[in-house]
Order: structure tokens, then sequence, then C-alpha cells
């Protein structure tokens, strides 16, 4: 790129970010579940388009070829969370949580509290308890929290979100089951009725 | 008959994740009927099973209006972005 072309493309991508950079922060943490990654995300969109300016066509919409970047940047995101040192990480973890409700007959090692008693649609509509459950959501290792991500907001199927993920189905068993646990256990730790 | 209620019986450890499983629609018949006799006799994974749907519902509700958040980067967010197409 020859110098000027070279302002010409950072101008136009910094003034794209003013306009599109909230939209992508949004959708992307919609998508991931966690403001920490979605910036990331969005970072290394601008840095591609910046990157791959020359491929971009001036008759095109920018915020769709942005989008476009920053969907696949999600996919590799989805696929590269799942290698073995965050595997490792997380089957730690899971092992703890797991520990930490059964013992060793895989009987409950503590009373069961219901959280709610018949008050069910209230807690629903309580912004509260949607507030403490979305930390502990955004709180979950980023494996389990791909899982209930792909689950929720697609309505996959337990095969496709295999593939998708790049794991096999006893993995997302596990991770779902842990996932859903620790989330429970969370609520118990940080939500009191009273 | 004794061999059947071994096989019928099933751990909390099991039921939980067989809970889990009913969640995402995959979970076998046989494996289904596992869990209801082991929740009929077992009250705290009748509670497990309840907070657990519950917990299905409100992450469903929270993801949902993750869609219609606007979300605002921050100066500083922007300013580190900025920085880095530099």
């Amino acid at each position: 790129m020859s110098a000027a072309a070279n302002l010409n493309s950072h101008q136009s991508i910094a003034a794209w970010f003013a306009e599109y950079g909230d939209d992508m922060y949004s959708w992307a943490n919609y998508k991931t579940s966690s403001k920490e990654t979605a910036e990331d995300l969005v970072q290394d969109t601008m840095l591609s388009a910046y990157k791959s300016f020359e491929k971009y066509q001036a008759e095109s919409n920018p915020k769709t070829w942005l989008f476009t970047i920053l969907n696949n940047k999600i996919i590799d995101f989805y696929r590269s969370s799942n290698t073995q040192k965050s595997f490792n990480e997380s089957e730690l973890r899971g092992n703890a949580v797991e520990d930490d409700n059964f013992d060793n007959n895989g009987v409950f090692s503590k009373v069961q509290q219901p959280l709610w008693g018949n008050t069910e649609q209230h807690l629903l509509d309580n912004p509260e308890f949607l507030s403490v459950l979305n930390e502990c959501i955004e709180n979950l290792p980023p494996n389990w929290r791909n899982v209930m991500v792909n689950k929720y907001i697609h309505h996959k199927k337990g095969s496709l979100i295999c593939k998708e993920l790049g794991i096999t189905s006893s993995n997302l068993w596990q991770m779902a089951h842990r996932a859903k646990l620790q989330l429970k256990s969370c609520l118990d730790l940080n939500w009191k009725t009273e | 008959m004794k061999a059947l209620m071994n096989m019928a019986m099933v751990s909390c450890k099991q039921a939980a994740f067989f809970q889990t499983k009913k969640s995402f629609n995959d979970l076998s018949l046989i494996d289904g009927l596992k869990l209801k006799m082991h929740e009929r006799v077992c009250g705290a994974c009748k509670t497990l099973g309840k907070d657990s749907a519950l917990i299905d519902e409100a992450v469903n509700k929270i993801l949902a209006q993750k869609n219609l958040q606007n979300l605002k980067l921050s100066e500083e967010q922007r300013n580190r972005i900025l920085e880095a197409i530099k």
C-alpha cells in the first residue's frame, strides 16, 4: 500500500469503528456472553479489516463487511476455545464442582435448599435475581459458557453444538452439567431470598 | 426383581446428569424412567430438578435480553482498540 492509500484506509477504518463499534461490541457480547471477549473480538475484527482493506469493495456496505469478519472471528473463537490447555483447566474446575456437590457415593454432600418456593414467575421477573445470575454466567469458565450460550441463543441440538465447538457429545454433557451445577452453587451463594 | 431394581437405581450424581440431558431434549426413554423413579423417592433431586428448570428459563431470558441490549464501548476501550489498529 502506498502512503496515501495507507492513510486513506486507516481513516476509513477509524471512521467505521466510530460508527459501528458499539453495534459490533453489543453483538459480540450477545454471542459470547463475555464483555471481555467481545472487546477482543471487536479489536481483532478492526485489525483484520485494516489489513485486508484492499479486499473491501467500495460499493458494498461497510457494516455488512465488518460484521462478516466479526462473525468469522466469533466462529474462530469458539473453535479455538477447546484447546487441550483450556480443556485441562475446565476439567480441574469440573472435578472441584462435582466434589463440592457430591460425596464418593454420588449422594449430595449438602442439603439442597430450593432457590424459591412457589414464586417462580416472580423470580423470573426479578431484575436483581437476573442480574445475579448474569454475573454467574459471566464467571463460568469460557468453555462451559460457550456450551450454554450455544444452547440457549441458538436453540441448537446437542449434536450440532458438538460439531461447531469441535467436542464429543460426552464432553458436551459433562460441560453443560457442570455449568449447571456451578450456576446453582453460585446462586446459592450469592442470591439471598430475604 | 432385585436385578431390575438395581438397574433402576441411580445415584444423585447420575440423576443430576440426566436432568441436564433432559434439558437438551436428549435423554433416552430408559434414563428418563430412571430419573423419574429417582426423583419420586429423593427430595433433594426433585428440588434440584425444579431449580435446574428455572435456571434454564432464566438463562434463556437473560440471553434473549442481551440481544436487545445496546452496549457502548467506553472511551478507554475505544482508545485501546484504536491504539491496536494504528
